[in-house]
């Protein structure tokens, strides 16, 4: 494990100087140990082993979201210390640190100031917990180096099943002693980590970055290996924050506590990373293969001729789950693999938000829920009933005060399955944040971003949201398309209805529907020219019989179904029967709705 | 690298300061400094702005070296500057604060000293800094570009910079310790100390000769009044929006502004603000741990304020030959109209209206009647058709623009607030859209849902572009010079061509004739305009981009530079040109009153024609409007008339006039029930004919009609004639 010394691998280097080249061979001698088949895998992770287990200036990985990137700073790269006793000059190198060796020479010529940009990073929002699980299991099978023996892992394994069940194995252990997770401080409770999500745990870590700094966005998912800082004198700085001694000598920092207390966190709470190496994620999902190497490609096509098979058994997994109901669980399968492959100008291409009304009371949505989180690696589900609406923070805001970036529960990963509950909703009064909250939603869905609101002017940031909506009657949000769902059978107890069907999948089986979702959402697409001609015909034809119902939205929707269905079948061309095909069920949901409207009579 | 003489440099800024000049209108020279410096030397003026430009011209290559070491040069100018002003005083000057008549002091004491031979130890010579009652001031040349936040890097630091951003957060303004005074509690002798850093460590025993030579141990008492503070104020910016690449997260920096700098600018300015770039020291034990890292900041030099960001970059980047060629190439009308929300789909006519209301008309003022330039449209249509997207779009577009929907505005959300400061309890004016959005468009999306008490505040502003406030014991009027761009849906869901267009989207007459023009947008079918609509989307689908069409629209930047172009345009109307629009509005008027239909013919129309008409000339970078403008302008009223009641012609049936005579009176039977509490179905025969020939009909069609219905046993007419009632 030589890797994991890199301190004493980089000062030497720094000595001589003469070669600045060592920077550029470091980082290669680090990606190509890295490529190297399952080494990855050798790398502790600050997702799964709790930080107290780990060793500063060890190599770890982390599984995260950039949630905030800060001012750049400028740090000496190389400096010059004195030694007091025998006044040797030594040059030092200060990359991948973050505190100087004592007796810095300040007015040496030899200093080299250079620039670096820090991060805070989160783990990825709502990340459900069977990937946590298999990641952290997988994990912990081959990591020998730290003493650390997950005790977690044995409730795991014996806990799986039945927490597996009712779907609450989140909340529980969220709820559960928070020890391992992060470190036995009272500390965090007056710091807040700034999660985008209420109830999220896991270490948040500050990445300090320092070659393609241009190459990382706010919101990218990345998989960083870099070096852990843990230094205590950091917090000793983060603990000289005495109000009384601020009111002394205002000058003394250009921070506000408010912004060193969100920049400068105890080490123990918030670990440094020294990023070596960042590897953007296309997915979470560690049943995947996620390197974008031929390694996958294998993966790929030898899943491709499953498939169909694997298709159709989700497709009647699904048509339990929502009674019965055949359509229903047809567009549920499409919007789950749905994804914004392509945006032109502001529209963004390949949304596909799903409004599922008709939903029956009491709780169904609820377990409907944890039915998706099983199935998707990254879920959240916001109950927008009018309390939520009018006092939770979805967009994030900027505050000034701080410096930093607060997290709303929308800042959240591409491909996140956002869940929202509108059969919670019941009648009252929107307050300006409540209608705040419900615009933002409307924008997430018609337009796929989210307006940060920097208090002197808004900045859009696109995202990649699915947008699954339950609600009783039409939803107040827009849609691309509404399914009326229509039971086929009426389970007497819903609860035990749901859960004998979820227990009747096997773990292997469930695990091969999230494989499929996952990968379904990556494959290409095209549409040849012969079969747009025909669609085109067949648009022209469509308008010519009723124009007011087809409109230019109406053949977007179309093409989009068209192409998920395509997509689900592992079909990554449009033949003109997938087009009939789209065209058909597009024509049963939309008989539905009329007579859905029909029937009540007092729809728009 | 030979290190440079600084001495043979301040010699060089001295020499600039004395014998800079540049020739006024009668060829007399005027020494821009020296006069400066007259005034400097009297303690009348307290700020000196070398301005680099007029550095660059007498010596280049001294500009180079001052941007790249600012902080030194500056000390050297300033040196140069102390040094000449006892040669400018030309009178005796009269001490204006407690520490001039310091100064005075100790230079009279120094003066003595010398009489008495007495060498001082060179430490207790009065620094240079405690001496200077001016500030000096870069300001950078206009060839250096204003840089992004994001693009002051480390290699930056010590050099002259120019940034652009928002103020965030301001400090209050501080006294900061420039140089400290001691006296000692022994000899009596006075130590200076001047300070660079913000913080400093105060000295304690007495350096004077004779304190050390006794070795008495002299403390050393800091004196205020001896001491020299400055004004000091930190400030945050922050990058603008649309220098942030997409993803990111805006920079920010800290600003040191000192002095006459200060209290310049407040949270939420936009600014541009040259300084020098400079790291910060640290001392002591937070050098020690956070030694690897070293904060900076920007020490200012001048801030300028911008109103917005775009104001500035349009006014100072002239339009390249080629950018020019690129737009004013044949049929560049159709181009720009056709790169208004390329995303969206035909409607070429009105994109041509909007171009126009980017561009604006002329504003006449004679004799301080003020006719509006700004045009104002209306845009109704079928839910769905590509309204908002317009409508937003040309939020984006418009330099300035605020953007409301009529749902959420009410009238104070749109003209102005009086609030109540909570921290000092006066009153404030807070502006609404319509007041923010002055000199720019203000478009209103869901104009039709807005109440109608909160849109009689609109009439003001669509005819006076002014707001009148009479509240709290404000009284006053604000500008809100802005254009009007609003979107509304039909009454009932959809657009009844049948019907009036009020009652289709049931806004007052009084307000629909403010609108210049009133387009209504229909989703008709139409196989080849479907067949290109569905081969446009799938080509989307298809390709994951824009289709090619047979132009690029044009740059959303380039538009606005070209528009802010044309607006400095004011073309006029040729004398000969003006009996051709009396002709065509007499013309208009006519036809109106034959026609009868839903839109106004009034005087508002013909000020509308000319409005366009100049908008057309400015868009042609031209002074006078020629009769072609008029022709198009009058081409776009009638496109737009026509837009709202296109179907007419596929209704075969035109309107008798005792069709509409009979609608008439059936609307004046229902409002005699609502009026008159229920004497249903009856009008009174004078009643009914007043309102007959009102509308234009002669008694005899009346009569007539009258008749026939009678005929048909739809009323029934008393023998008296004088009551018609309804069956």
């Amino acid at each position: 494990m030589r890797m994991w010394f890199v301190c004493r691998f980089c000062c030497p280097a720094a000595q001589s100087n003469s070669n600045p080249e060592w920077e550029a061979k470091v980082l290669e001698y680090f990606k190509g140990q890295l490529k190297e088949k399952e080494s990855h895998s050798w790398v502790p992770s600050l997702n799964d082993v709790p930080l107290h287990y780990l060793k500063p200036n060890s190599l770890v990985k982390f599984r995260c979201l950039v949630q905030d990137m800060f001012d750049p700073e400028f740090y000496m790269g190389v400096y010059e210390t004195v030694d007091p006793s025998t006044k040797a000059n030594v040059l030092r190198c200060g990359k991948y640190k973050d505190v100087t060796e004592c007796g810095v020479d300040l007015n040496s010529r030899n200093t080299v100031t250079a620039e670096r940009q820090t991060f805070y990073c989160v783990p990825i929002p709502g990340e459900s917990p069977w990937a946590k699980e298999i990641s952290f299991l997988s994990a912990a099978r081959v990591v020998p180096s730290t003493s650390y023996v997950p005790s977690r892992q044995k409730r795991i394994a014996a806990g799986c099943d039945t927490t597996h069940g009712n779907g609450d194995s989140k909340r529980q252990e969220t709820e559960a002693p928070s020890s391992q997770t992060t470190a036995p401080s009272d500390t965090s409770s007056h710091l807040d980590l700034n999660f985008p999500l209420p109830g999220e745990r896991g270490p948040a870590c500050l990445v300090k970055v320092y070659e393609g700094l241009d190459s990382f966005k706010l919101n990218d998912t990345l998989e960083i290996y870099g070096i852990l800082s843990v230094n205590p004198v950091l917090t000793v700085l983060g603990e000289e924050k005495d109000p009384s001694l601020l009111l002394l000598d205002p000058t003394e920092s250009m921070e506000t506590p408010e912004e060193q207390r969100a920049h400068d966190p105890p080490a123990s709470l918030v670990p440094r990373l020294h990023m070596l190496y960042a590897r953007p994620l296309q997915h979470n999902n560690p049943l995947l293969p996620s390197d974008p190497t031929e390694d996958q490609s294998a993966f790929v096509s030898s899943f491709l001729v499953e498939m169909a098979s694997v298709r159709a058994e989700l497709l009647a997994y699904l048509t339990h789950v929502l009674l019965g109901d055949g359509l229903a669980a047809e567009y549920l399968l499409l919007h789950l693999i749905s994804n914004v492959y392509t945006r032109r100008d502001v529209l963004p291409l390949g949304k596909f938000t799903l409004n599922l009304s008709g939903c029956p009371l009491n709780s169904y949505t609820e377990r409907l829920y944890q039915i998706i989180q099983q199935l998707v690696p990254c879920s959240y589900r916001l109950s927008m009933s009018l309390h939520t609406m009018n006092s939770m923070r979805l967009v994030p805001k900027k505050d000034y005060v701080a410096n930093r970036l607060v997290s709303g529960a929308l800042q959240l990963a591409r491909n996140t399955s956002l869940f929202l509950d509108e059969t919670q909703l019941e009648q009252g009064q929107l307050d300006s944040s409540g209608v705040r909250n419900i615009t933002a939603l409307g924008n997430l869905i018609s337009w796929q971003k989210v307006d940060y609101d920097f208090s002197y002017h808004q900045m859009e940031f696109p995202c990649n949201i699915n947008v699954l909506v339950t609600s009783e009657g039409r939803s107040l949000l827009p849609s691309d398309c509404q399914v009326p769902l229509q039971p086929q059978v009426t389970p007497p107890n819903m609860e035990e209805y749901l859960t004998t069907i979820h227990m009747a999948q096997f773990t292997s089986q469930i695990n091969k529907f999230r494989v499929y979702l996952s990968l379904a959402r990556t494959l290409d697409y095209s549409i040849s020219d012969e079969v747009t001609k025909a669609v085109e015909d067949d648009f022209v034809d469509m308008r010519k019989d009723d124009p007011q119902s087809v409109t230019a939205e109406d053949l977007h929707r179309m093409l989009v179904v068209a192409r998920l269905l395509s997509l689900s079948l592992g079909q990554t061309t449009l033949s003109r029967d997938g087009w009939m095909r789209a065209k058909h069920i597009d024509m049963l949901r939309r008989s539905r709705t009329e007579q859905q409207k029909s029937l009540n009579g007092n729809e728009p | 690298m030979a290190p440079k003489d600084y001495l043979a440099e301040k010699e060089k800024c001295k020499k600039f300061l004395q014998e800079f000049y540049s020739e006024d209108d009668n060829g007399k020279k005027v020494f821009k400094y020296g006069a400066q410096l007259v005034a400097l030397s009297h303690r009348e003026q307290v700020a000196l702005q070398v301005d680099l430009d007029d550095v660059a011209e007498e010596d280049p290559e001294l500009v180079e070296s001052i941007c790249e070491n600012a902080k030194r040069y500056m000390g050297l100018f300033a040196d140069a500057v102390h040094e000449l002003l006892p040669e400018y005083r030309e009178r005796e000057v009269v001490a204006k604060d407690s520490l001039d008549v310091y100064i005075e002091h100790r230079l009279m004491m120094e003066q003595r000293g010398h009489d008495t031979a007495d060498t001082r130890d060179p430490r207790n010579q009065y620094p240079a800094e405690l001496m200077r009652r001016f500030e000096l001031y870069f300001k950078p040349p206009s060839t250096a570009k204003p840089k992004v936040v994001r693009d002051v890097r480390a290699d930056s630091i010590g050099q002259l910079v120019t940034v652009r951003g928002i103020v965030t957060r301001a400090t209050e303004v501080k006294p900061m310790m420039a140089v400290a005074t001691y006296t000692c509690d022994q000899c009596g002798a006075e130590t200076y100390q001047p300070i660079q850093s913000p913080t400093f460590m105060p000295l304690i025993m007495c350096p004077s000769q004779e304190c050390v030579t006794n070795k008495s141990g002299g403390r050393l008492y800091l004196q205020t009044r001896g001491s020299k503070f400055v004004k000091f104020q930190e400030l945050r910016i922050q990058e603008h929006s649309d220098q942030v690449p997409v993803g990111n997260i805006p920079r920010s920096m800290t600003i040191y502004t000192r002095g006459e700098n200060t209290r310049v600018a407040q949270p939420g300015d936009h600014v541009a603000i040259s300084g020098v770039f400079l790291p910060l020291l640290r001392t002591g034990f937070r050098q020690a741990v956070q030694g690897l890292l070293s904060e900076t900041y920007l020490e200012s030099h001048s801030i300028t304020l911008m109103n917005k960001t775009e104001d500035d970059e349009l006014g100072t980047a002239e339009l390249s030959e080629e950018e020019l060629r690129q737009i004013t190439e044949e049929d560049f009308y159709e181009k720009l109209a056709g790169s208004i929300a390329p995303e969206i789909f035909g409607h070429e006519d009105v994109k041509k209206a909007l171009l126009l209301l980017l561009v604006g008309g002329v504003q006449q003022a004679p004799k301080g009647m003020k006719i509006r330039g700004n045009i104002n449209i209306c845009l109704m249509g079928d839910p769905g058709v590509a309204k908002s997207q317009l409508l937003s779009y040309i939020d984006r577009l418009a330099p300035r623009s605020q953007y409301t929907t009529g749902r959420g505005s009410s009238g104070v959300g749109l003209t102005a607030a009086v609030m109540r400061d909570p921290l000092t309890g006066e009153m404030t004016l807070e502006g609404g859209a319509l007041v923010l959005a002055d000199q720019g468009v203000c478009c209103i999306d869901e104009f039709d849902k807005m109440a109608d008490a909160d849109r009689t505040a609109i009439h003001e502003v669509m005819e006076q572009q002014t707001i009148s406030i009479a509240k709290a014991g404000i009284m006053t009027s604000l500008n809100a010079r802005c254009s009007i761009l609003a979107a509304a849906n039909p009454a009932y869901g959809r657009y009844n061509p049948r019907k009036t267009i009020e009652q289709n989207i049931q806004l007052p007459a009084a307000l629909l004739s403010r609108f210049d023009l009133l387009w209504l947008i229909q989703d008709k079918p139409d196989a080849e305009a479907d067949l290109r609509l569905a081969q446009h989307i799938t080509y989307v689908h298809q390709h994951c981009r824009q289709p090619p069409t047979h132009f690029t629209p044009i740059d959303m930047k380039l538009m606005r530079r070209y528009i802010s172009l044309c607006k400095r345009r004011q073309p006029v109307i040729p004398e000969a040109l003006a009996d051709y629009i009396t002709a065509a509005y007499v013309e208009m008027r006519k036809e109106a009153r034959v026609s009868k239909d839903c839109t106004f013919t009034s005087a508002r129309t013909l000020l509308s024609i000319l409005r366009l008409s100049t908008a057309l000339a400015r868009l042609r970078l031209v002074d006078v409007v020629e009769k072609e403008d008029v022709n198009e302008a009058m081409r776009l009223m009638e496109m737009s008339k026509d837009s709202l009641h296109a179907d007419k012609s596929s209704t075969t049936r035109a309107h008798r006039p005792a069709d509409v005579i009979f609608s008439l009176l059936r609307e004046l039977a229902t409002e005699g029930v609502k009026g008159r509490g229920g004497s249903g179905g009856l009008v009174r025969m004078a009643e009914a004919e007043q309102r007959c020939v009102s509308r234009g009909f002669t008694p005899a069609q009346f009569q007539e009609a009258l008749e026939e219905y009678e005929e048909l046993n739809v009323w029934q007419v008393n023998q008296a004639r004088t009551r018609i009632t309804f069956v």
